[in-house]
């Protein structure tokens, strides 16, 4: 099959591999019909998570057909439409059981990396790097979903293709970000970064009681989208500055929530960003907080700074002091989407959500390095391409 | 071994730290590093500076009285407490724990038969029941190598504690134990593997020891996890695209040029009845 590998920091290409099989009784095997770019897939491109190696196919954001099931599997047939949420939740573990399937304790086949770097092993995750598994990602003709009765969802009627795939990842991502703000009725949110996720938040924020929203992001074309679609009040970072805006607009209180859609390589006006990009460039740590400080010194006492965006290692200058005596909350995590596609698809059939304008560039697989380029430097308005391998 | 230290713990509180150094050996790295520092001061260039490096390391050792290498080297207060109950020259000791979300009885009966074990774990060639109580393990090695021992099964006095030894004839010997306890609130069970090897060579040994464990607690790691998948899911992940394809136990691709020809090496986990609940 052909599939679209990564053989090195900013380095994609197009090889032939071959087909996945079935080896697990709960594998299913997927001909993958669309499959997205993420944002965090730059982190990747970017040399950021050293458990890459040479020919791993990226890719972890896709819907597709059943073309084989394992005997284990229930409820699916060959032929079915799905999406696949891309954090694998075994559905057998106790954080699974209770709905964490982000947490999932089985699904990791090379736990030893992250029970290294992170205290205990991670779940796996579709396409991303060695750490969460290795996994072959979705970039590909076909790919192996394991533990398929857990992470596979058959799209209902009445939504689209365009729809559906961002259901795999984008989707509720957003909404668990959304959701672990705790949002109030009333509430004023704001939202640091309008690609894809953050689109998807801004939405969610308003389908879980949000009165307003406040987009932060620096390109024009971005805010428009959240101001179009999801009726957000937008705040260019390069042309205003964010906090004052931020207390401006709420009374000087500060947001009720705030929620980080942008993660370890965010950009800045200020001059804690130049800090963190050079020593980022130096490899003295790995993660740019500027979205993170601004968010925790922005919200207001007693309020909830939610994180979707990608960290994956050590933070300097962290503003603990504002978390403590701001008594904030901090939540996080990788999206459980087990938890939240049926809801989502509700959302959908009932028009009360529409992720299909993400979609900005339908693309060939073979163009699959042209789309991470765009999709990186934002040409042409670029928010997701979209590989119909 | 009632009343364990942890084998985290690294020193009594009532002794020194380990790697504390006495008088004598604080005055002779203080007086060596001293003339190393100035001998290499003297000599200049490339060798002059690693001397003085060398010999400025000796001087702050002497200075501290806090020896990295002879820390390395003395067992932990539960590695001294084995090896006095064992009548073990010297210890050394890794130990893992996880929690099964599975009933006690269910995991006891699993892992009282090792060669359950066997189909679960990568580097594991083959586990073949010789006698009642006794299994052969084969293990692959660094280039192409098998590696071979026999573990005999002996009785405990608790029915949730498991052990094994190696057979008489190993080079190191090794003494693994399995403890099992309810999790609390209705999680499963808590499942505790404590491996203990005795080194020859005293405390070079001891070293080598050491440091070959940063392979083996990987490898305990791997296989705590891989059982509890066995229970919990009824099958081992794998991220492989097919079955001929390498596990990449240390993150390195097979090659996806390999042709498919032996599909019995296929390890994924084993059907076993129940094992999906």
């Amino acid at each position: 099959m052909r599939a679209l590998t990564w053989q090195g920091p900013n380095k994609l290409q197009i090889d032939n591999v071959p087909d996945p099989s079935i080896l697990n009784p709960r594998d299913a095997i997927i001909r993958v019909t669309l499959s997205s770019v993420c944002g965090s897939d730059l982190h990747l491109l970017g040399g950021y998570v050293p458990a890459m190696k040479p020919g791993d196919i990226i890719g972890h954001e896709f819907m597709g057909e059943i073309v084989e099931v394992g005997p284990g599997v229930t409820g699916l047939r060959k032929g079915d439409k799905v999406i696949t949420i891309s954090i694998i939740g075994c559905g057998n573990c106790e954080p699974c059981q209770r709905s964490d399937f982000s947490c999932c304790d089985n699904s990791n086949p090379n736990p030893s990396a992250t029970d290294l770097m992170y205290g205990q092993p991670c779940c796996g995750i579709i396409g991303y790097s060695h750490a969460f598994g290795g996994y072959p990602g979705s970039h590909a003709t076909y790919i192996r979903v394991p533990f398929a009765d857990v992470n596979l969802f058959k799209v209902p009627e009445g939504v689209s293709d365009e729809q559906a795939v961002f259901v795999s990842d984008a989707a509720p991502t957003g909404y668990f970000a959304a959701d672990n703000a705790g949002i109030q009725p009333g509430d004023t949110v704001a939202v640091w970064g309008c690609g894809g996720v953050g689109q998807m938040a801004i939405c969610s924020a308003y389908l879980l009681g949000a009165e307003r929203v406040i987009a932060i992001d620096r390109f024009p074309d971005r805010l428009r989208l959240a101001q179009e679609h999801g009726k957000a009040v937008t705040i260019n970072y390069e042309k205003t500055n964010v906090h004052e805006a931020l207390l401006e607009l709420t009374g000087g209180r500060g947001p009720d929530r705030c929620i980080d859609c942008v993660g370890m390589e965010a950009h800045g006006t200020e001059i804690d960003y130049a800090y963190d990009k050079a020593k980022q460039m130096l490899r003295l740590h790995t993660e740019r907080g500027t979205v993170l400080r601004q968010a925790i010194r922005a919200c207001r006492k007693g309020g909830t700074v939610s994180v979707v965006g990608v960290y994956g290692g050590l933070l300097d200058k962290f503003p603990m002091g504002a978390i403590v005596n701001k008594a904030l909350t901090l939540k996080s995590g990788q999206q459980p989407g087990q938890r939240y596609a049926p809801t989502l698809f509700e959302h959908i059939q009932k028009g009360e959500l529409d992720p299909s304008y993400l979609l900005t560039h339908p693309m060939s697989l073979e163009d699959g390095a042209q789309g991470y380029q765009w999709f990186k430097e934002k040409t042409d308005q670029c928010l997701r391409a979209v590989f119909k391998p | 071994m009632a009343d364990d230290p942890l084998i985290a713990t690294h020193t009594h509180r009532d002794i020194d730290q380990r790697g504390a150094m006495n008088t004598v050996e604080r005055a002779l790295s203080f007086t060596t590093g001293a003339a190393l520092l100035f001998h290499g001061w003297r000599t200049g260039g490339l060798p002059g500076a690693l001397e003085a490096a060398a010999g400025a390391y000796g001087v702050y050792r002497g200075a501290v009285g806090h020896c990295a290498l002879k820390q390395a080297l003395t067992p932990t207060p539960l590695e001294q407490q084995w090896s006095a109950e064992h009548h073990w020259p010297i210890s050394a000791a890794i130990t893992r724990s996880i929690t099964i979300n599975r009933p006690l009885d269910d995991i006891r009966t699993f892992i009282s038969g090792p060669e359950n074990l066997g189909p679960l774990l990568r580097w594991i060639d083959s586990v073949e029941l010789i006698a009642p109580g006794t299994t052969r393990w084969t293990i692959r090695a660094p280039g192409g190598r098998r590696l071979h021992w026999t573990l005999v099964q002996t009785e405990t006095a608790q029915t949730d504690k498991l052990h094994w030894k190696t057979s008489g004839t190993a080079l190191w010997e090794h003494d693994v134990t399995v403890s099992l306890t309810p999790a609390p609130a209705g999680r499963g069970t808590q499942v505790k593997a404590i491996v203990v090897c005795k080194p020859t060579m005293g405390r070079v040994g001891y070293g080598l020891a050491r440091a070959f464990s940063m392979f083996s607690d990987k490898a305990l790691l791997n296989a705590l996890q891989a059982l509890k998948q066995q229970l919990e899911t009824g099958e081992v992940s794998t991220n492989r695209l097919r079955p001929q394809d390498d596990d990449d136990f240390f993150y390195v691709h097979g090659s996806t040029e390999q042709v498919a020809t032996d599909h019995a090496t296929v390890k994924t986990g084993v059907a076993i009845e129940g094992g999906i609940h």
